[in-house]
Formats: structure tokens, sequence, C-alpha cells
């Protein structure tokens, strides 16, 4: 991956109140970027200076070619009620010379089409959000700027939404969005930002931050019998297990995870489920906000081990 | 640049006959001016369009907010605003390009009392060039309401408030200027007549009042395209303090 452009060195304040403090972040060709923050960390002002909206009081987004064509879906936009969908993306279309096949092949791809003549006063929240996401793919854009772009989406929606954005990445274009929800993303984005105060915290490919961060994988072998044999031979190998009423944790680097499961194999011995969970964007979150894990850990696999260690 | 404009321009002024309020508003202008014009005409039995022209500025003070209204506040109460300023267009090509279409769309609606010019000419002998200078001064005055009801409308996301400012705005320029208000203001200071002082600094009257009775003076020409211009100054100004 090349670097499509870069934020550099973004300050900005409304009046006195300062949002953004010297961001600096490079956002990779062909990359989908989740931006994820607290509420006031500057998300959207960061999505706006992206997108052009707003000018920052300093510093400057570079780019090889220059300024990017943007699409950009804003957070909670209402639209022109008395017009139908269909004349909302005419309308936007006219600025930036999308064909009328366009426009019938965006609204059929978001899923209005059958709503394309309805008023956009009757739209539901997710259907507004649709054809912001229509809006937003006018004129191909390079880069697509999504201010937390799900909301008010159902299931389907929100499938269909990030089936979209994979095609469009697969297409080449570039993905930034924002969310407060690290598990609907995770999937998703190639990339992380983490935003506090203004502050890039953390940024770069998920893996490669899981990596960087050494954040181990977590194997929960699950108590059938006594598990309490397996722990002196998995310590002797230098990995930290903890004991807990239901069997053993194993906290280890991700890629030993093989050797583990070779290691209990060749103990004789009555074990239940291995429950394998790899480090991932929430695991990121806690580690670069600094807050400890209260919830239970999402499997990400699920092994049955069988008498004898038969994986 | 003007491509920019002509796009902007283009889509607005499509906006303008997309809504059946564009037609029901022009037919109620027209009406009223031509309703009263008729009154005058049938009243004093003169081939002039003079009292066409005394009644318009009357009729521009609840009009002209009405057509401008919406202009940015909707686009700030939609949250469009901010996808204006991501397109590859200028604040100013955007300020250009809608005044433009409403400056286009107050000329059509102008023009639909060119009729009675045709009147007035197969009744008698009119004075054309009266008339003409009437029309100008006419269209001066629509400009200079057009151009403070978009800069007033950019400055709220409520439309109500947009007109109210608006005809506010406009019942200051004009009334200022009218003889019953200067008498009246003048009466509360005599020595300083502040009524003829601010009917001389800020009313549209005297100058609009010029080109009714035939004189086109430059004075009176740059105050409506300064004052004008110097409102869609204001407006993009508003628009780039989005930006930064």
């Amino acid at each position: 991956m090349n670097e499509l452009c870069r934020l550099h060195q973004i300050h900005m304040g409304y009046g006195r109140e300062v949002v953004l403090r010297g961001v600096d972040l490079p956002i990779q060709r062909g990359s989908i970027l989740g931006l994820v923050g607290e509420n006031g960390s500057g998300k959207s002002t960061l999505l706006k200076i992206l997108s052009g909206v707003l000018r920052p009081d300093s510093g400057d987004l570079r780019g090889a070619g220059g300024r990017p064509r943007v699409g950009y879906m804003p957070e909670n936009c209402q639209w022109y009620p008395y017009l139908s969908g269909a004349q909302v993306l005419r309308y936007f279309a006219s600025y930036v010379s999308a064909s009328v096949n366009d426009q019938q092949a965006i609204l059929t791809r978001v899923g209005l089409w059958e709503a394309r003549d309805k008023k956009v006063a009757a739209y539901s929240k997710g259907m507004k959000q649709k054809l912001g996401l229509a809006q937003a793919l006018l004129g191909a854009p390079e880069l697509l700027v999504l201010d937390e772009p799900t909301n008010g989406l159902d299931p389907r929606g929100i499938i269909d939404f990030y089936r979209i954005l994979r095609e469009h990445a697969q297409a080449g274009a570039t993905i930034v969005l924002s969310s407060h929800l690290l598990a609907e993303i995770e999937d998703h984005i190639t990339h992380v930002a983490f935003l506090r105060d203004g502050r890039i915290l953390r940024s770069g490919a998920c893996s490669q931050l899981v990596e960087h961060c050494g954040l181990p994988s977590r194997v929960f072998i699950r108590d059938e019998g006594d598990v309490a044999f397996l722990q002196p031979v998995l310590r002797s190998q230098g990995w930290g297990v903890e004991s807990s009423d239901h069997g053993i944790e194993v906290l280890l680097p991700r890629r030993e995870v093989g050797s583990l499961l070779r290691a209990i194999a060749g103990v004789r011995g009555d074990v239940g489920d291995i429950e394998i969970r790899h480090a991932g964007l929430n695991d990121l979150y806690l580690h670069t906000f600094g807050v400890r894990s209260m919830a239970a850990p999402a499997a990400s696999a699920v092994v049955d081990v069988r008498r004898n260690g038969d994986v | 640049m003007m491509a920019g404009i002509r796009l902007v321009a283009r889509r607005e002024l499509g906006a303008y006959f997309d809504s059946p309020i564009a037609y029901i508003t022009a037919a109620v202008f027209l009406v009223l001016a031509g309703t009263s014009f008729m009154n005058s005409f049938f009243l004093q039995g003169v081939i002039d369009m003079t009292p066409f022209f005394e009644t318009l500025p009357y009729l521009l003070i609840p009009f002209v907010p009405a057509l401008t209204m919406r202009t940015w506040s909707e686009e700030h109460a939609q949250g469009t605003v901010e996808l204006l300023l991501t397109l590859p267009l200028l604040p100013l090509q955007l300020v250009i390009g809608k005044y433009g279409a409403a400056l286009l769309y107050f000329a059509l609606i102008l023009a639909g009392s060119l009729p009675i010019v045709g009147m007035l000419s197969w009744l008698g002998a009119p004075d054309l060039g009266l008339i003409l200078s009437g029309y100008l001064g006419a269209f001066l005055l629509g400009a200079l309401f057009l151009a403070f009801g978009q800069f007033l409308s950019s400055l709220t996301h409520n439309q109500i408030v947009a007109f109210a400012l608006g005809a506010l705005l406009a019942c200051v320029l004009v009334f200022s200027g009218h003889p019953s208000v200067v008498e009246v203001i003048d009466g509360l200071a005599p020595t300083w007549q502040p009524g003829t002082v601010m009917a001389d600094a800020i009313s549209c009257l005297p100058h609009y009042e010029a080109f009714v009775g035939g004189l086109i003076g430059l004075d009176h020409l740059l105050y409506f395209l300064l004052l004008s211009a110097f409102f869609l100054w204001l407006t993009q100004v508003g628009l780039r303090r989005i930006q930064y």
C-alpha cells in the first residue's frame, strides 16, 4: 500500500476550545481506516477537515497528486424533505457530473431503487443514511469519508453497507469512517486510528498494531475433568497460565498458539472445549486507552478437544 | 469560476421551478402589483407606469424575503451546507450562483408586468425611456433586497427568522426614506433633522425614486451595486467562516 494522502500537523479549535492538537495521520491507498475515540475526541472535526468542509487553524492535507476527490457522508444529514431520493441524488450529481446511469446504479446498489420516488420526508433514518452513502459514492471518489455511517441502519442495512464498502475498497477507493462500535467495524477495517482529546494516540494497520503492542492471544481451556494436569506442562513452555473455576486461561503470542495446541495434544487427559481468542480491536482500544477489560472474551475460534488430545 | 457559478445557478433556478410555491408567489405578486396599478390607472387616467413603480418597494418588502429565506437557512437546517462545501466549488461561486438564480427568477417575475407596457402602448404613447428607467430601478432594488435577504438567510437555521429579518431590514431601508416617516423623525430633533440624515444615508427610496423619475445617476447606480456586492461578500465570508 502506498500513501494516498496525509493529514499533517492539524490544529483546530472552535473559539477558545481546542479540538485537534497536532494530528498527523497517514492514509494508505485502498485501506479502510476506522477512526475510533470517545465522544468529543475530535473525530467529526477531523473527518470534516479531511473532506474539505472545514479548514484547520494550521496544518494541511498533503497528497502526492494534490487533494484527492472526496465523497463525504455527514452524520445526521436530513436532506431536502420536499424532494424525492432520486431528485436529491440528481441535485448532487449535477455538481460532480455523474451520469443518469451512474445515479441509477448507485440507487440500486444502496437499496433505494424501489423508494427512489418517495419524498425524503417519508424516509426512515436508515433510508436517509443510505441516501447519504449514495450521495457520497457519486462521481467515484478516491476517498470516501463517512461520519458514523451505520447510525440508524437495521442489521440487514449494516451488512449491506459494509458489503458496499468492501466492493468500493476492492475497486481501489480509500475509506475513512468513524464509529463507536468496535465490534461492528472490526471485521471490516484494515487500519485504525485512536483519537483522544484531539491527539492521535496510535494509528496503523490493525494486525501490525496488535503485534507491535505485544497483545497476547488468549486460549481458554474448559474443564471437563481435571485440566490442572496441563498447568505444569504449559508453564514449562514459558506461557502465562491462570486458573479459574471453569478451566484455565493461557496467554501467549499469536504465533505460538499452534505450539500450544500441539503441547495439549501430546498430553493424555480429559480436556473440554478450547477457545482461542486472538487480540483484536477491542483489546487494542483497551490497551491504548489504558482501560482494563471487564467483558468476557468473544470467541474467534473454538476447538473441541477430545480424549487423548485429538484436535 | 464562471462554469461553477452557472452550474449552481442552473441547479438553483431548477429548484425554484420544481416547487409550486414559486409559481404561487409569482402569481400573487403580479396580481397585487397589477391590481394596484390598474386601480391608480383608472382613477388618474394617465398613460404612465409610475404608480406601478411607486407601489413596488412596498410589495417587495414581504415578497423578496419570502424568496430568499430558504436560500441558506435550509442548507444549514438540513445539514447540506457541509456537502456543498465538499464540492469542487468556492464559497463565492456558491453565493453568486444562488444569487444569480434568484435574480433571474425575480427578473422573470418583473417581466410578467410587461403586458402593462403593451396595454399602455396600445392605448396611447407612454414615455418608454421613463418606463425603462423605472424597470432598471426596480431590478436594482430587487437585486439589493435579494442580496441582503440571502445574507440574513445565511445567519440562521430558521427560515421564518430569515424571512422576518429580511422583511425588517427591507422595511427600514424603504420606510426610512418615506416622507411621512422622515417628517416624524425630523420632528423629534428639528435642529439635527435625523430623519433627513437617515433618509440620505441609508434609505433606498430616494435612489429608487430617482430611477422611477427617469434619472439614471451614477451615485444612485453605485448605491445599489455596492450595497448588493457588500451583502454578497458578507455571505461568502460567513460561509468561509464555517470552513475556517
